[in-house]
Parts: C-alpha cells; structure tokens; sequence
C-alpha cells in the first residue's frame, strides 16, 4: 500500500514540478477558457438572456474544450520529455500511476476554472447568492467525472493519428451525461429560490464520478503500455 | 457461404417475410396513429440490434484485453460496425415516425439523445481504429474504449428518471399500464428474432472477412521482407 502511494505522490509531483516550469496546461486551459467565454458572450447576448440561461452553458462549454485541450497538451509533454517511457521502464503500479495523473489534472483543471471562474463573476455579475456550497460541489464533481475519463482517452488519443482531434471525438459523447447533469445543475443552483431536483443530478454526477473512475483505475494500464 | 451461415439467413429471411405478412397484412391499424405506427415493428428491432451489437462490442473488448486473442478483437470491431448500421436506421426511422405523430422531426428527449450519443461513441471507436496504424496497438486502444464508451450509455438512462421524456415509455415490461395486445407482441418479437439473427449472419461474415484481410497483410508483409 505505502508503495502504491509513494508512486502516486511522485508521478503527482513530477507532473506539477514539470508543470511549474513550462505552465503549458495551465496557460492553455486558462487562455482557451476565457477566449470560450468572451466567444458565449458574442454569440449569446446576456443583455437579452437570463443570467441561470446562460452562464451554465458557458461555463461548462468552456471548461470542457479548454479542458481537453490542456489534458492532450499534458499528455503530449508526457511523450515528447520522455516522462511515458520512464513510467513503462519502472515497475510501479499503473493503478498507481493513473491516480497520480488523475490528481495532478485535477489540480490543474481546478486550479485554471478558478481563473476563469473569477472573470465570469465579474462579467455575468454573481455574488453570493450564486456562489453558494452546492455551486462548488456541482463544479468539483462535473471536474472529477470529466478528469476520469480525460485522463485515460488524453492518452489514447495521443496515439491515434488525428492526435488532438482524436481527444473531443472520443470524450464528448463519453461525457454527455456529466455535461447535461452538470449544465442543470448549475442552472438550478443559479435560479433564485429553491434548489428543486438538484439532489438527483449530484447523484448522477457522483455516479459517473465513480463509474469512469474505476473504469480508468483498471483500464489505464492497458493504454499506457500500448 | 457455411451450411449454418445457410440455415441462419434462410431462418431470418422467412422471419422478414412473415413480419411483412404480419404488418401488412395481417395486425389491424393502429387507432390513433394510423399507418406510420407500423414502422414500430423495424424502429425497436433495429435498437434492440444496435444495443445488443456494442454490448458485444464492449464484451469481445474485455475478452481480449484478457486474453490477447487477436480474433476477439474482430468479433468486437465487426460487431461495432453492424452496431452503426442498425443505430443508424434507428436514427432514421425514429424522425420519420415521429413527425407525423409528434409534429417534430426531433426532440432533445433522453430517449433519443442517448441513442445519438451511443451512436457517436461508437462511430469515434471506428474512427480511431482507423487512424492508429499498428494492430495491437489498435486493439488494445480499441477495447479500452468499447468498455469505458458502453458504460455511459446506463448512466444516460438514468438521466430518464429526472427529465422529463416525450418518448413512449417501454412498451414491454415498462410498468403496470404498459404491455401490447399478444398479436402486436408477437409481431414484434418475430422482427426482433429476424434481424438478430441476420445480425449473427452479417457479424460472421464480417469476422471471416477480417480474417482474410489480416492475412492478406501479413502476406504483404512477408513478401516485403523476402524482396527486401
């Protein structure tokens, strides 16, 4: 167990260690984030749209392609630094290995939604009201499910031939339930009044947590060695 | 052709053609939805297929992945690509029936976005097995996602019981109130049986066809090999 976990630690380690140096992920889901939010506000005028109408759509709409892009970029720096072939050459357990990667992307998606987060409070004017424990909670599960499945197809599509195409044709659809439970939720969270019905898309979103979670902890293995 | 690839297609041609019997001649009109209701007895057979076809899928994929057999990995990969066919006539006959009946071609209804998205999953299978080059390699890529692409597709269904649905609920065996007249059932349990079975005789076929074709290549390989 103490081996299992010392691999862990240092894969998340290196991974954020090989993050501090270059900040390719975190630029790209930041820089891409933004750019989707700016883009929602052009093609859908908040002037004309209810704030719970909008900014659901937005925000997920953003954190997942500006997701995707920074997890095939974390997953190209693996193979371009040599960091894949290392990992192979090593004994350690791949189980091991993919809850290191899930918690370093995981940190890097939360720590670049935060950012994007933060413009998108100032442009759609939130406040407390909407920023409530229910609002996170949604935004940390809808990131676990989308970082458990990232994690394993960022790897996959790196070895397909389309490479970066390969990694939203094989997630999106993976994902369309973490994204339709995710969207709702948000918006009833944002609605004023009561939080009717949230109760059963946590649920959905904590299943599918746990589903792609264990699905990747026994699968990751097979693609990484491929 | 095989004598049992004979038996199978003789047993699913008379099945189609009693269901054309059945349907067209035979059942009376539905009350309210007239002659277009009757494209029921090819629009569930075909989902019913393309449920059962990625199941293989996902099921040949953990297979292999145990076993490294590379022809479990050709039963999953034919079986994905009938998957489509029959999902895609599903994707047709389902707008050609409901606007009539609904007035919509489309609704974003759960019942029929989870067969888009099952369709889409399975489509970006068959096109990453396209675009990686090396076979095992191929496989094992392959397999990982039929398995984690069909464990999305009961989470889907799930999402049924918070949205609201426009689609009928199961006919068969979907509560109390539901259950067809026994000639309606039986109808649609002889086109179930037809296309199932010319499922197995196309996925045979595909398998076989597979076979050749690998080792065709490893032909080619050969020979480059000698020349070289």
């Amino acid at each position: 167990m103490s081996a299992f976990l010392s691999v862990t630690r240092a894969v998340f380690r290196r991974d954020l260690s090989a993050e501090w140096r270059q900040k390719d992920v975190l630029t790209t889901v930041i820089m891409f984030g933004l750019l989707t939010v700016v883009t929602f506000v052009f093609a859908f005028d908040p002037a004309r749209h209810a704030r719970e109408e909008i900014v659901p759509g937005c925000l997920w709409t953003a954190y997942l392609f500006a997701g995707m892009l920074g997890l095939g970029r974390s997953a190209a720096r693996d193979g371009q630094d040599g960091g894949t072939v290392g990992l192979l050459l090593s004994p350690a357990d791949r189980g091991a290995v993919y809850v290191g990667k899930f918690l370093s992307h995981a940190v890097f998606m939360l720590a670049g939604e935060a950012v994007v987060l933060l413009f998108t409070i100032v442009w759609f004017d939130l406040d407390g009201r909407h920023l409530t424990a229910p609002f996170f909670l949604i935004l940390l599960l809808g990131t676990l499910g989308f970082v458990a499945v990232g994690t394993v197809f960022a790897v996959v599509s790196q070895k397909s031939r389309l490479r970066e195409v390969m990694l939203p044709v094989l997630m999106l659809p993976i994902l369309a339930p973490m994204v339709m439970a995710a969207v709702e939720g948000t918006a009833i969270v944002l609605t004023p009044g009561s939080n009717e019905g949230l109760g059963e898309w946590l649920k959905l979103l904590a299943g599918f947590d746990l589903v792609f979670a264990v699905a990747g902890f026994l699968l990751y293995g097979f693609v990484l060695e491929e | 052709m095989r004598s049992t690839d004979r038996i199978l297609l003789t047993l699913s041609a008379a099945a189609m053609l009693a269901l054309c019997y059945l349907v067209f001649l035979y059942i009376p009109l539905e009350k309210t939805q007239g002659y277009i209701q009757k494209i029921f007895y090819i629009h569930v057979p075909c989902a019913w297929v393309g449920f059962v076809a990625f199941t293989v899928t996902a099921i040949m994929g953990g297979r292999y992945l145990a076993t490294r057999d590379p022809d479990h990995d050709r039963w999953a990969a034919a079986s994905a690509e009938i998957g489509i066919v029959f999902t895609t006539l599903v994707l047709i006959t389902g707008p050609m029936w409901a606007r009539p009946v609904w007035g919509i071609w489309w609704t974003w209804d759960i019942r029929l976005t989870s067969t888009l998205v099952l369709w889409l999953i399975y489509l970006a299978y068959l096109i990453l097995r396209q675009t990686v080059a090396e076979r095992d390699r191929r496989s094992v890529l392959a397999a990982v996602t039929g398995i984690i692409g069909w464990l999305g597709v009961p989470i889907v269904y799930l999402g049924n019981r918070v949205r609201a649905s426009q689609h009928p609920a199961p006919v068969v065996g979907g509560g109390e109130d539901s259950g067809l007249a026994p000639i309606f059932l039986a109808t649609l349990l002889v086109g179930v049986f037809s296309l199932t079975v010319f499922y197995i005789v196309l996925l045979r076929a595909r398998v076989r066809g597979a076979r050749l074709e690998d080792a065709i290549e490893e032909l080619q390989i050969a020979e480059g090999r000698d020349h070289a």
